[in-house]
């Protein structure tokens, strides 16, 4: 299956643009809608504002309609009483602008009962005059109920304040003439009565509006509260909103970053610092979202594998490099390293070691007679016997040139490796070639042990064994000789 | 190089001259002769709630002003020509005068009642004011109304309202038109003492008695400042002091 790979840098141009976008888009929501609020809060202050300075204005009209009736009721004279009136009139009148119908009827009530009140004044103050009159026709001597009466307020004429002259006037009034002011005296005590109650009256009018305004106001004001605090709500709402985007839109990045990023690159990282240790597996690693991170992965793979050959010829050419080619046995430099290696153990444990140089009898006989390939066969044979002597750990048979072998014997004393020669001489004589049975094979040893101060190295081991084989050689061959 | 710096000089006289067309005074046009909205007092000097306003709202827009009086009848026609930039003389908007002016908001509201002798007149039916000589303002919007709704009435025009109550007063006519709060002074006065208002307040399409500042058409900004500079006033309690100065109660 094969998955379809984006290219990281389109991706992250295109990712970067529709955040961009979303970001924009948001925020051109978000503002137009704060607009919006912030119109609406503009619109709650333009609408409820002068409303409620209008609610308020008539409160305090309700309050100067109250001041003015008072005064209304106290003042004495018509021509007060009259400016009064007038501005009554035009000031409850100006509630007819406002568009409310409750305040239009209460106002044109209390204006029945100012032009009530006014109409009983001047009904009680015609009355007085005619009490005035009767009094003035008559002859008796009434100059103290006179006095009361051209100076009392007829708002102050009552029951008990009016006894005394009356009293007064019953005695010197004609029957007539009295019952003609007690009539008119009681007629306006009566009136009286009937003002307070209409002063009462108009007062829980006036009363009844000023609340209605004031519960007006106070409704105005929590309704610009209610409005202006919806809006603020709606304000830090739609804050939440930006905010959650912005959170959702981070961490979405990181999640992204974090896993088609940060961590196939620390794949990648690991992947790289595995081929060292590769073994004989190459490294293998999954595959990437983005096309740049696979061209990496693919690039680690094939080093991987480069890698992987490399060691593997590396490891063909260490062995081919110590190895003799034509008898398979350890070449010379190979036995120098072992040798080296084998002298410094023995010198610092004390470690018997011994070698044997071994030499091919009339090698070159059997090379003129029988030519080279025979020579060659001879010198494999010998080799395979070599090898079979040398199977215990650290035991080495090398090539040392031509037709010369080396065995190094380490653990072996001077009649270990006696002993051994004793073996190599009697294998050697029985080596046979299939097509000249008649060649008769034989080798000559020499021998070599370590002795400290004697032969005490690699060269002075080699060099006496050499020496050894001479002898043997000079002895007529087919047998070992053992340096002293 | 030259014509850089060409541009520049352009560009500072423009700006200058601008801040000049900008700081400019206003010029304002009231009536004089319409207590208590603008007169002349006993010292001779212009005032009233009309004059105080226009003074006031000058403040809140920090323009330097200056308010001239011209005939109610000339007003429109001064504007148009350019002779001053505002009217504030209590006039309210028709459609008529809405042809040839812009109007604000309004920064004050009245009524209009009759007024007139309270022992001959009870009704203010048209029926009822046959034949009867009733007077206004001329080109007021109580001359429109008696035109229209009192046709078989004698409509007696004058050039301000100082005039229609000489009038009455004289007995040369029944009835005079006009605003309450207009008239309140006429009739608190002692020479008003024989009158009094004939009828409840005339509600009618017509009488829409709210005064609004005209300016030139087409001068939609200097409407706008004056709007902001009326709420202004009115929130800041500035409209308040000076209604009281004038009128015991609210108008606006």
């Amino acid at each position: 299956m094969r998955r379809s790979q984006l290219k990281m840098s389109i991706t992250l141009v295109i990712a970067v643009l529709s955040i961009l976008c979303v970001f924009t888009i948001a925020l051109l929501l978000t503002s137009s809608l704060l607009k919006g609020i912030s119109d609406n809060a503009g619109k709650t202050v333009n609408h409820y504002l002068p409303e409620l300075v209008r609610t308020h204005q008539g409160a305090l009209k309700v309050e100067q309609i109250h001041r003015y009736l008072d005064a209304a009721y106290r003042v004495q004279n018509a021509a007060e009483e009259r400016s009064y009136r007038l501005l009554l009139q035009v000031l409850v009148h100006s509630f007819m602008l406002d568009d409310d119908d409750y305040l239009i009827s209460e106002a044109n009530n209390i204006m029945f009962d100012i032009q009530e009140l006014l109409y009983i004044r001047h009904t009680q103050r015609a009355l007085l005059e005619e009490i005035l009159d009767i009094v003035d026709q008559s002859d008796a001597e009434l100059a103290f109920v006179r006095g009361v009466f051209s100076s009392i307020s007829v708002k102050n004429i009552r029951e008990d304040i009016m006894q005394p002259p009356l009293n007064q006037l019953s005695v010197n009034l004609s029957e007539d003439d009295y019952s003609e002011v007690q009539y008119r005296v009681r007629f306006i005590i009566d009136l009286n009565e009937q003002l307070d109650m209409l002063v009462i009256d108009a007062h829980q009018r006036i009363a009844g509006l000023a609340n209605y305004l004031t519960t007006d106001a106070v409704l105005r004001t929590r309704q610009i509260s209610d409005e202006v605090g919806k809006d603020a709500t709606l304000v830090s709402f739609y804050f939440s909103i930006l905010i959650a985007i912005l959170v959702f839109f981070s961490l979405m990045i990181l999640i992204t970053f974090h896993k088609l990023i940060l961590r196939p690159v620390q794949q990648l990282v690991l992947g790289l610092r595995s081929i060292e240790n590769q073994g004989d597996t190459t490294v293998k690693l999954p595959k990437m979202y983005f096309k740049e991170l696979d061209l990496i992965r693919h690039s680690i793979e094939e080093y991987s594998e480069l890698t992987h050959r490399l060691q593997a010829v590396n490891s063909d050419l260490e062995r081919l490099s110590q190895i003799d080619g034509l008898t398979g046995l350890a070449n010379r430099r190979m036995l120098d390293t072992k040798l080296n290696s084998e002298v410094k153990r023995s010198k610092r444990y004390h470690h018997p070691l011994s070698i044997l140089m071994i030499d091919i009898d009339h090698f070159k006989k059997l090379n003129d007679e029988y030519g080279h390939q025979v020579g060659d066969q001879g010198l494999k044979l010998l080799a395979e016997v070599l090898q079979r002597f040398t199977q215990r750990p650290g035991e080495l048979a090398a090539r040392f040139g031509g037709e010369e072998f080396v065995l190094v014997l380490p653990e072996s004393n001077i009649s270990n490796a006696i002993e051994m020669a004793k073996m190599i001489l009697v294998e050697s004589r029985k080596i046979v070639f299939p097509e000249y049975p008649e060649i008769k094979f034989s080798v000559s040893i020499g021998i070599s042990c370590f002795q400290k101060g004697v032969s005490d190295s690699a060269e002075l081991l080699i060099n006496h064994a050499d020496k050894a084989l001479y002898q043997a050689k000079s002895a007529g061959r087919d047998c070992f000789r053992l340096y002293d | 190089m030259f014509s850089k710096l060409k541009l520049t000089m352009t560009v500072i006289i423009l700006l200058f001259s601008i801040s000049r067309i900008y700081a400019s005074p206003l010029i304002i046009a009231t009536e004089g002769v319409y207590p208590p909205f603008s007169y002349f007092n006993e010292a001779g000097e212009l005032t009233g709630f009309d004059v105080d306003i226009a003074q006031a709202l000058c403040e809140v827009m920090q323009r330097e002003c200056t308010i001239v009086t011209i005939a109610w009848s000339d007003l429109l026609d001064g504007l148009e020509a350019g002779d001053f930039d505002a009217i504030i003389a209590s006039m309210a908007k028709t459609e008529e005068r809405a042809r040839r002016a812009l109007f604000s908001n309004h920064y004050y509201r009245s009524q209009t009642t009759f007024v007139g002798d309270p022992r001959r007149f009870i009704s203010i039916a048209p029926e009822a004011l046959e034949s009867k000589r009733l007077s206004a303002g001329l080109d007021s919007i109580q001359a429109t109304f008696l035109n229209q709704n009192y046709p078989n009435s004698d409509i007696v025009l004058t050039d301000n309202l100082d005039e229609s109550f000489e009038l009455l007063k004289l007995g040369q006519v029944d009835l005079v038109l006009t605003d309450s709060i207009n008239s309140l002074g006429f009739l608190t006065s002692p020479e008003g003492f024989a009158f009094d208002f004939i009828g409840e307040p005339i509600i009618d399409p017509i009488l829409v008695a709210e005064a609004r500042i005209a300016v030139q058409l087409g001068n939609e900004s200097l409407v706008e400042e004056f709007n902001q500079a009326i709420l202004q006033l009115r929130l800041s309690g500035a409209y308040d002091r000076i209604n009281r100065k004038y009128v015991p109660f609210s108008i606006y």
